[in-house]
């Protein structure tokens, strides 16, 4: 595959039919999620708009860009926060520049790249304050917090009587909310 | 290094009896044996090169380091995993008089390759915070000069520092001691 500039990426992808990343100067492809994997994000986004009303901050689906420099990469987070003004990289308003809270449902096939290279990414915007992989096969979601000097603060949080803490936009969710009516393999 | 399941449910104890009569190392969770294959070069070098760093000082603080040929229990249930380091301080605990299951590492080191990466982040990860006497839990990268250490915090918390780049320090708090990166991966011709 030839390697592409940011502006072909996104020249490409503004007219294409479906969604790809860019990273590493190449598209890839996005394929369709199974029921959970659609279903958790949902949950979730009805879950915080509800806990962050009157806050000033937002939900946004994984239809919205998000960018770690201007020469990439670009990612579709399965879930977006910001809070204020949203800051979009151009008048196409489809790339996000400011995102305080990150979130990806893992997958099996998926699972190595969120909490490897695509975190390493996210941790490289200054807004993100928090990152959670959230566990599709069990009640399971992970923040990781950002702290001085690089550094991150890992918080587990497992089963569904547990509640997730997101002290950068100090609210929380409830797991059993998270996850109602998933069903799990074990 | 990769695994593959073997068919059978077992027990604990039917996979330590297997295990201690086979010839090949296999690891054991969800009731399910799991053959641990043969690394790369860079698999094999890193562990090497990293328990030659460390070794002078974490010995004179009392403790050792001991290869991927010693198993980790977790729970008498448990995973058993072979690490690819692990560092132990004062005295062994093991689970019985075969002496080959550590029960109290306090820093465990694990090289990430492809294969084996997202069950080195997650599942192992989760698994290995539940040991007690951990403290440390280490990924080191065989794709460019980076070690990502979790130290462990207060309230089932972990905190994570990146170390990347040649001129790097890691460090270990628990071990009071540091690692440059430039002895860890000099010479080293890395990529998966």
């Amino acid at each position: 595959m030839p390697t592409l500039t940011p502006e072909q990426y996104l020249a490409i992808e503004r007219s294409a039919d479906i969604k790809s990343e860019y990273y590493e100067g190449q598209m890839f492809a996005m394929s369709g999620g199974s029921l959970p994997h659609s279903l958790i994000p949902a949950q979730l986004t009805a879950a915080l708009v509800y806990a962050l009303r009157g806050r000033g901050c937002r939900v946004v689906t994984s239809d919205l860009k998000v960018r770690v420099s201007a020469q990439g990469p670009y990612f579709y987070p399965d879930l977006t926060v910001y809070c204020g003004e949203p800051q979009l990289a151009d008048d196409h308003k489809d790339i996000l520049l400011n995102p305080r809270v990150l979130f990806e449902v893992l997958s099996p096939s998926s699972e190595a790249f969120d909490r490897g290279l695509k975190f390493e990414a996210y941790s490289g915007i200054e807004s993100l304050q928090e990152y959670v992989p959230v566990s599709q096969s069990r009640p399971r979601m992970e923040v990781y917090t950002r702290q001085p000097e690089g550094k991150w603060l890992l918080s587990a949080y497992t089963g569904l009587e547990a509640e997730c803490r997101f002290s950068s936009l100090d609210c929380s969710v409830r797991l059993a909310e998270i996850y109602d009516g998933i069903v799990f393999d074990d | 290094m990769a695994a593959s399941p073997l068919p059978t449910r077992l027990t604990p104890e039917e996979y330590l009896a297997i295990e201690r009569e086979a010839e090949f190392k296999s690891e054991y969770y969800d009731g399910q044996m799991f053959a641990m294959s043969g690394g790369s070069l860079p698999h094999s070098v890193l562990p090497a090169r990293l328990t030659a760093a460390l070794s002078r000082s974490v010995r004179a603080r009392g403790c050792e380091v001991t290869n991927s040929e010693l198993r980790v229990r977790v729970t008498p249930r448990g995973p058993f995993f072979y690490p690819d380091i692990s560092i132990y301080c004062g005295e062994p605990q093991l689970a019985d008089d075969y002496r080959d299951v550590l029960l109290n590492p306090l820093v465990v080191i694990e090289v990430l390759s492809k294969s084996t990466e997202a069950h080195d982040r997650g599942f192992k990860f989760d698994a290995y915070r539940k040991i007690e006497s951990l403290q440390e839990y280490v990924l080191v990268s065989q794709k460019e000069p980076h070690m990502e250490v979790y130290l462990r915090q207060p309230q089932g918390k972990w905190l994570l520092s990146h170390y990347v780049g040649m001129d790097a320090v890691c460090v270990f708090s628990s071990l009071d001691c540091s690692v440059r990166l430039s002895d860890v991966y000099e010479g080293l011709k890395l990529g998966d």
